[in-house]
């Protein structure tokens, strides 16, 4: 709830900071849709994925379906879409995320497609559908009169950016799930107040000629570093004593 | 004592090495500091002539958790060659740096503005007050002390210090908080 926010919560998620490059085929300016519509994005992405690489999406989808961790889906060449079954809802990133988990623990000749850089997205779709499901668990009452909704439901009505509350951390996930979407990281880089730094790095970078790519990353943590202590300055400045203590014992 | 003039140490080196780097002055500063703090991002674009015009080729995104996130557009990259991608990759970092900086000097800014006020209020009345000590008879200290603008208004530019400072804090946790509340909305 808004009356009840403090900066604590922010002020951890400044204890480490997470540095992405990505490279990408089409860049667009458009900023991110109120969140319910973001969840369907979400969804809609993780969707055609699972489809994409052939998994029978529609058998968690199908009416009385069941439980998604027992369903056992098969290879197909070309799925029928999903995206009039996706709803706002926690069910939905748990069908999702069952779909992927089979598809990336599945030992079968025709999982051969699965690539390593398609396994990493699957481990995303699986972590990123645990963590909204979550959300869903703390999501203000506001947020009720969304879910369950499907897209063309939620078109139905028009919908007042002021007529739901979500927790600024979530907001936050929320926005940085649907910016990097299922766009493939190119280079990572976590660093830890505690002064660990790890760097993990797509398979395909070890080719010549990713000199250029590996640079920008260089300069994008930098930037990256320089300003996490102007952020961690100005949430201490903002918060005050309570913050101190909690920067300070973090530290 | 000591620490809050290391304080005011750490603040001006804060300001000089971060307004060097921000475009467009304090107003620009300002509005950096606001974006940042509204949209829970800074989003910095570097656009670059394509075969089929003028598209984004960098993006880079600053969270307000810290995270940091750079897209770079597979067209321009494979069609470019690496020396003119890093000079424009220079170019784009240097206008993130820029927008970034702009927190650091908004905060160190508004943090120095009401602790000169805090410390000047201070001296100027000490300094009074021991002039008046030295210069007055015991028995009319009070009276003259308390009648005397040259203590009244530095007492009252201290005070008028310690109020702005909580009036700032109070806005910029208010902007904080309403920047993070907001949900997005479809522009």
């Amino acid at each position: 709830m808004a009356s009840a926010f403090d900066l604590t919560a922010t002020a951890r998620s400044l204890l480490n900071i997470e540095v992405n490059t990505i490279v990408r085929d089409n860049m667009t300016g458009e900023p991110m849709p109120p969140a319910p519509h973001a969840l369907l994005d979400i969804a809609g992405e993780y969707a055609a994925v699972l489809c994409e690489l052939g998994i029978d999406l529609p058998s968690y989808f199908r009416q009385g379906a069941g439980d998604p961790a027992a369903i056992i889906p098969a290879w197909l060449d070309a799925p029928t879409s999903v995206s009039d079954d996706l709803t706002v809802s926690a069910d939905t990133f748990d069908r999702l995320r069952w779909a992927a988990k089979w598809a990336s623990t599945t030992q079968t000749p025709l999982a051969a497609r699965i690539t390593p850089s398609k396994r990493v997205l699957l481990g995303r779709i699986i972590n990123n559908s645990d963590a909204i499901k979550e959300m869903f668990k703390r999501f203000d009452p506001s947020m009720q009169q969304f879910v369950g909704k499907t897209r063309a439901q939620l078109l139905e009505t028009p919908l007042q950016p002021s007529s739901y509350v979500i927790a600024p951390d979530d907001l936050i996930r929320l926005q940085k799930m649907w910016d990097i979407g299922v766009e493939e990281i190119v280079a990572q880089t976590v660093v830890h107040v505690t002064g660990d730094v790890t760097t993990r790095v797509q398979e395909a970078l070890r080719s010549p000629g990713s000199e250029t790519v590996f640079a920008i990353h260089r300069q994008s943590i930098d930037v990256s570093v320089a300003c996490w202590k102007y952020m961690l300055d100005a949430v201490r400045e903002i918060a005050g004593a309570a913050i101190r203590v909690v920067l300070r014992g973090g530290a | 004592m000591i620490a809050w003039f290391a304080d005011i140490r750490t603040d001006i080196a804060a300001l000089r090495a971060s307004w060097g780097s921000v475009r467009g002055g304090w107003r620009a500063a300002r509005k950096d500091a606001a974006q940042l703090i509204a949209h829970r991002r800074i989003m910095v674009d570097t656009q670059a002539m394509l075969p089929d015009g003028m598209r984004v080729v960098l993006r880079t995104r600053v969270r307000l958790n810290g995270d940091t996130e750079t897209d770079i557009l597979r067209p321009w990259l494979n069609a470019t060659t690496s020396d003119s991608v890093a000079a424009l990759a220079s170019t784009h970092f240097l206008a993130v740096a820029a927008a970034t900086g702009g927190l650091a000097a908004a905060v160190a800014m508004e943090r120095l503005a009401t602790r000169f006020m805090v410390a000047a209020g201070t001296a100027g009345g000490a300094g009074t007050t021991i002039w008046t000590v030295l210069t007055t008879k015991l028995a009319l200290l009070i009276p003259t002390l308390l009648t005397m603008w040259a203590l009244l208004v530095p007492v009252a530019l201290a005070m008028a210090g310690v109020v702005v400072k909580l009036i700032l804090r109070r806005r910029l946790r208010g902007m904080f908080r309403r920047g993070l509340s907001a949900p997005p909305v479809r522009s």
